[in-house]
Parts: C-alpha cells; structure tokens; sequence
C-alpha cells in the first residue's frame, strides 16, 4: 500500500530527527530540468542551498552571501539552486512560504519571491511570516496574486516540496540554510567560510570542500 | 516590529487551504510522534526508491 503524503513527510521528518547525519553528498545531483538554478549549469562549480522560509537566523546567513555569491555568478564561476527544506515541527508558515515561492515560478517570478521572502524574514524578530505577508510581498512585485493562490493549492507544488524536503534528508541536511558545494555538504560555523572554501575549490584546491 | 503589525490577518479565501495544510503538518508530526520509538532502530527507516538508509 502506498504511503499518504502525511506518511511521507512523517518518514522524512523522523529521519531528519536522528542523529547523526550520516549523508555529506547531495543525493540527488543538480538536474537543470528539475531545479531552480541561477547561472550558468555548465558553471565550474555549482552551489545548492536548502532553504526553510521559516528561519529569520538562517534568512540572515543567507542574506550575508548574498554579494559574494553574486559576484561569483556574474564571474560565471558558480551556478546556484534552492531546494526547499521546510522545517514544519509545529508550524506550517515555512510550508506555506514554499508554496508561494514555488508558486511564483509560474510566472517566472520564483527567484523575486524568493529574494523578497527572504529580505523579510531577515528583518523579523517572529519567526513567523505570515501568509498575508508573503502575499503582500507578492504584490509588491507585480505578482497576480489570485494566480499564485490557486498555484499554491496545486497538488504538485506540495509534491515537490516534499521531494526536496525528503532529497535533503537523504543528504544529510543537518540545519537551515545547508549548503552543498560540487555536492559536498559544508558544514560552516560562519557564511565567510563556505566564500572562502568557495574561493579556494575555484582556485582548483577541492580538498578545501 | 512583527509581521502581523506589517501585514494584518490573512485572506478569507485562503482560510480553508491554511486549514488544511496545517492538518497534513500537524498529522505528520503525529505520525512521526507515534512512530519515534521504531525509529531508534534506524536501519529500518529509508526514502523509498533508491534511497539509502538514513
């Protein structure tokens, strides 16, 4: 019998619970078909970052690499993917923001709702983004906003939500945001870290990943 | 400065869809509750398909 999705995510979350994380490799490579990736594919290096909408500590970290990321991305030195890794013990509000963003792609606008969720929560002090915020947020960018309430609703967008969540257990995704470098999990006290780690593998020292 | 004082109450019409996400959230952490002590035994917990033990 198959399992329900609430089985599903059940599973995933009972395993992202034990300890230790046994996975230090992206279990699934990144799949240009499948993932939202910024940049060049082809890039020398690619970076996946799973993402929880639901941490304003982790939008910060996010936030702080944001310039030098970039600047790696217009140097077409790195590609760049966010998988989903909503963190939902008792609270749905970083599911929902999953929906929205991946919502969004249906208008080619997943990576604005991304950046502007992300601005918000970092200046939050809740670790709560309500969904009239995102949907404000949305707004604000143009979005329609009646559209990307029926996508949200689309079965398939929770689907693919849990297929992220779950690739990032398989990972061993130990906190949020986690970052996979040429799909090595880093594991980094600091977002300076994973851009010096980033500069030297770029330098051709991949044992500094 | 919170969110609620940025942005008001959510939507009526998204109140039935919120309504249902948290009960597949709040089902899966209770499954999850239930199923705690089989999960000591990791080796009997995997993703399915291809995947490895976690």
């Amino acid at each position: 019998m198959s399992e329900t999705f609430e089985e599903r995510l059940a599973r995933a979350l009972l395993i992202w619970r034990g300890s230790p994380k046994r996975g230090f490799e992206l279990a699934e490579p990144l799949d240009p078909s499948r993932d939202r990736i910024v940049g060049d594919p082809a890039a020398p290096i690619a970076v996946v970052e799973y993402a929880c909408y639901g941490s304003p500590a982790g939008a910060r970290e996010d936030r702080a690499l944001r310039a030098p990321l970039r600047e790696m991305l217009l140097e077409r030195k790195i590609c760049f993917a966010v998988r989903h890794f909503p963190l939902t013990d008792g609270s749905s509000h970083a599911w929902m923001a999953a929906c929205a963003v991946e919502a969004a792609d249906h208008q080619d606008r997943f990576w604005d709702l991304h950046e502007a969720i992300s601005q918000a929560l970092a200046q939050m002090r809740s670790n709560r983004l309500e969904l009239s915020a995102i949907l404000t947020l949305a707004r604000d960018l143009g979005l329609d906003t009646d559209r990307l309430e029926r996508d949200m609703k689309r079965p398939e967008t929770g689907e693919r939500i849990l297929r992220d969540f779950e690739s990032g257990v398989r990972s061993g995704v130990n906190g949020v945001p986690s970052f996979y470098v040429a799909g090595i999990r880093q594991i980094i006290e600091r977002p300076e870290e994973l851009v010096a780690r980033l500069g030297r593998a770029l330098s051709g020292d991949r044992a500094a990943l | 400065m919170t969110d609620r004082a940025l942005f008001g109450s959510p939507s009526q019409s998204f109140l039935p869809w919120i309504a249902e996400v948290d009960t597949v959230i709040g089902e899966a952490a209770r499954i999850a509750g239930e199923r705690e002590p089989e999960a000591q035994d990791e080796q009997r917990l995997s993703l399915g398909g291809s995947a490895e033990p976690a």
